[in-house]
């Protein structure tokens, strides 16, 4: 069989668009349903404080939490990008042997 | 004749899948169902410690009545963190992780140092506690290859 580059480079092309498509839509849901919770947990908070349930320490303690958690998602969005590059470089390089493989004489 | 010609090319064969093989681009660990369970019954426990606690007047609710619990609790925390400390390519697990253990044993020690929690303190815990929680269970679902079915 042939090996025209110039198709297996557009069919490369095609299956990282593929895959990252898909994996984009879960990132930007992800980054969404974070940024949902954390409003809920600040309106607790604030409420828990307002009504004096809390101390203004032990608010302040929650908040510096809320840190600790952003840093915490956002380790997890970078997951979630580089777990969709590998399967998009995994679907390129995985059409590239099967072209490669096809072509061979034997 | 054909065999003979086959079984010449059998080192070109097995050196291109081998090329094949080690071409694959690795930059997140491998799923692991086993530790997506244990991330999800774990998160479940710690909210139900809280659940259970705000059940209780704030009397009854002594550090002394769920010391078991939160110490089950944290040796979950403590062996997902080793599952993910022995995974290649952990450095964004391992912070996440990091952060999760922190806060539990921060939440464990207020209690403790305070003997009980107010309905409000407990309140707080169980939703910054969940707020750890989701990045490490979020983080293990994405590892899923959506083209296989990862059982």
């Amino acid at each position: 069989m042939a090996f025209d580059f110039n198709e297996v480079v557009a069919q490369m092309a095609g299956a990282v668009k593929a895959s990252l498509k898909d994996d984009w839509k879960v990132v930007k849901e992800t980054a969404s349903a974070f940024l949902t919770a954390r409003k809920d947990r600040l309106e607790l908070l604030a409420s828990l404080r307002l009504n004096n349930e809390i101390s203004q320490k032990f608010f302040l303690k929650r908040l510096e939490d809320e840190k600790k958690i952003f840093e915490s998602e956002l380790h997890a969005v970078a997951i979630i990008t580089k777990a969709a590059a590998q399967r998009a470089a995994n679907a390129a390089l995985d059409i590239l042997n099967n072209a490669v493989s096809a072509a061979l004489p034997f | 004749m054909l065999s003979l010609i086959f079984i010449k090319r059998l080192p070109v064969i097995f050196l291109l899948l081998g090329i094949s093989w080690a071409c694959r681009v690795t930059l997140v660990p491998e799923y692991s169902a086993q530790l997506e369970d244990q991330i999800a019954s774990a998160a479940k426990a710690t909210d139900k410690l809280y659940i259970e606690m705000l059940d209780l007047t704030e009397g009854e609710r002594t550090y002394d009545k769920f010391n078991e619990k939160y110490n089950e609790i944290e040796s979950e925390i403590n062996s997902i963190k080793l599952k993910n400390e022995a995974r290649p390519k952990n450095a964004n697990f391992l912070v996440i992780n990091k952060n999760l253990k922190e806060a539990f044993e921060e939440a464990k020690k207020y209690h403790k140092d305070n003997a009980t929690l107010s309905n409000g303190e407990a309140r707080a815990y169980q939703a910054s506690l969940a707020g750890f929680w989701k990045p490490l269970y979020v983080a293990e679902i994405a590892l899923k290859d959506p083209s296989r079915s990862n059982k």
